[in-house]
């Protein structure tokens, strides 16, 4: 006698696939991401994609960096200015919202009304992404400057990428009315000032990220038609939630919403992948031993984890030859050997609670 | 004793003072060959101090803090022009402030420059506060900085010299005032906002980099006053 099951692989069954393994002997969680090995990576998202982007630039990928870390730095101060995060210097992205901005600023179809920030000791910050430069800069008009070349860079980026991981981060987000820019970070925790009667809380919820998604995607491909995309979503919960939820429930919220939306986005489209990285960090096999002591940041063997199974399906002899010629720019290099600063995150929101003290 | 250590400008400046007949030449030390290389040089303690040392610099004249004369050391070239400005860095990288004239090249921010300041000035820096710490009576001298920097040298335009320059200035006084080490700056009739003004820029045809005797003659008083005060 047959049933819908009885021909299933082993990775279908909780007992087979999950209870009888150790975490580190999970196999087939990920799916196959196509021709990996021959295009042309861009990354951006929360805090944990930067461990994408530097493990695809370790592994000797084709990952593409439009803003390198300029030679006449140390590694550490390049990584302290923004630099080798992700493929272009525009610091975390917590939202889909905010992904659409950058996209729409980029290409010349959008201006922020409130885009510096002033802090007390006359530093300026660029509120798009206030945790680039973390002393800030000296003046509104260096910040105003920097920001145009940045966007001239993100433009080029969009433009030629193969393959755009995005890491979905927060559904909590802070706007301006004025104008709907939606902030990385509240107003006040870096810089600039919070008004209540401007800024207002936005938490996301699945239809608007949903639908964020599909424009994102849709503007994405206007301008690069073959362009594919990689969802993850961040393993790394809230900080600090300004619902009036028990942190703790917000961040289930949050991820659980994040979670549906890039299944039902991945499984919508072709071309557009969904990757486990949130699952093999909470999931229940790991016992959450992946996390830190803080329960929030996910240790180095996590980390090294997820890229296993990242990594999985990737033919490494398929790795072409291809150099930034074929792409005719210098900024599209293959993945170069750099000093080991994984354990230096930037997250803006890491803040939130410093400045509450 | 009154000591001067630097580069080429301490030359400059040393010949320009020979000129000067009533300046008692017995009571001044000057060691041009301390001067451009030394973001290179280690500090290593010894029994008695401390030594300087540049052991890959055939012209660097080991420094031993022991043997240094007592009275006013004043130290040259610390404004001068380091290695940011060299033909790579320059092909790769313009300054924000003139991003309009950068084509391909990335802009860069004043941190990125300042990060690059302090990696190449970090020794020296290191130095004068380790003599000052150790009683010496240590002060920055700073030299001519014409906006026209060493045209059959260097072709780089204007306006990147006086952003880089300009950023380079201001780091390096901010530093000098952290460290607690005085700072003899360029007489006030011989600049604008820290370049040097034409007059006193030229020591002759084809060297608009050195600063003009004249130049040299204002340091100087400006130094030996700065002692007296």
């Amino acid at each position: 006698m047959t049933n819908p099951y009885s021909s299933l692989p082993d990775r279908n069954f909780w007992k087979r696939a999950v209870s009888n393994r150790h975490v580190t002997e999970l196999s087939q969680v990920a799916g196959v991401i196509p021709e990996l090995e021959t295009s042309w990576i861009a990354t951006a998202g929360s805090c944990f994609a930067q461990h994408i982007g530097r493990n695809l630039r370790k592994r000797k990928l084709q990952y593409m960096d439009m803003e390198p870390a300029p030679h006449i730095l140390t590694p550490e101060d390049a990584n302290k200015l923004g630099y080798e995060i992700y493929s272009c210097r525009y610091g975390n992205i917590y939202t889909v919202r905010q992904l659409i901005q950058l996209f729409a600023e980029a290409f010349g179809k959008r201006t922020p009304i409130d885009p510096v920030w002033r802090r007390d000791d006359e530093r300026y910050f660029d509120a798009l992404r206030p945790g680039v430069e973390q002393d800030g800069f000296g003046c509104e008009q260096e910040v105003r400057t920097l920001r145009q070349h940045h966007l001239q860079r993100v433009r080029e980026m969009f433009e030629r990428l193969d393959i755009f991981v995005f890491t979905l981060g927060l559904t909590e987000a802070w706007e301006d009315i004025s104008d709907g820019t939606v902030f990385p970070i509240a107003p006040g925790v870096i810089a600039g000032t919070y008004n209540p009667e401007r800024h207002k809380l936005r938490n996301f919820r699945y239809p608007e990220i949903m639908s964020d998604l599909e424009t994102f995607l849709y503007d994405l491909r206007a301008i690069n038609p073959k362009a594919r995309m990689l969802c993850t979503v961040s393993p790394v919960p809230l900080a600090a939630t300004a619902t009036d939820q028990h942190v703790l429930v917000a961040t289930t919220w949050s991820k659980s919403t994040l979670r549906a939306v890039a299944g039902d986005f991945a499984s919508s489209h072709d071309g557009v992948y969904y990757f486990p990285s949130y699952e093999l960090v909470v999931g229940q096999p790991t016992r959450h031993m992946y996390y830190k002591p803080d329960l929030r940041n996910v240790a180095a063997s996590g980390v090294d984890e997820v890229m296993k199974h990242f990594f999985s399906s990737v033919d490494f002899s398929k790795l072409t030859e291809t150099s930034a010629d074929d792409k005719g720019s210098e900024g599209l290099q293959r993945g170069t050997d750099l000093p080991d600063l994984s354990a230096f995150i930037h997250c803006e929101e890491d803040l939130i609670e410093g400045s509450t003290k | 004793m009154i000591t001067f250590f630097g580069d080429s400008h301490i030359r400059r400046l040393q010949r320009s003072v020979e000129e000067l007949p009533e300046v008692h030449h017995a009571s001044y030390n000057f060691h041009p060959a301390h001067g451009r290389q030394w973001f290179e040089f280690s500090l290593n303690e010894i029994p008695n101090g401390f030594n300087v040392a540049a052991p890959e610099i055939a012209n660097w004249p080991p420094m031993n803090l022991d043997l240094l004369p007592a009275g006013p050391l004043f130290f040259s070239s610390l404004f001068h022009t380091p290695a940011f400005l060299d033909k790579r860095t320059r092909e790769l990288y313009c300054p924000w402030q003139c991003a309009e004239l950068a084509n391909e090249r990335q802009v860069l921010s004043t941190a990125s420059y300042e990060a690059r300041f302090e990696s190449q000035c970090q020794k020296r820096f290191e130095l004068l506060e380790l003599l000052r710490k150790n009683g010496f009576d240590v002060r920055a001298l700073e030299a001519p900085k014409p906006p026209q920097r060493t045209p059959n040298v260097f072709k780089i335009d204007p306006e990147e010299i006086l952003a880089v320059d300009g950023m380079l200035r201001q780091y390096i006084k901010r530093r000098l005032a952290q460290i607690e080490v005085p700072l003899v700056d360029a007489p006030a009739s011989t600049h604008k906002d820290g370049f040097t003004l034409p007059s006193f820029s030229a020591r002759g045809e084809g060297d608009t980099h050195h600063g003009s005797n004249e130049f040299y003659h204002l340091q100087f008083a400006a130094a030996t006053d700065s002692i007296t005060l």
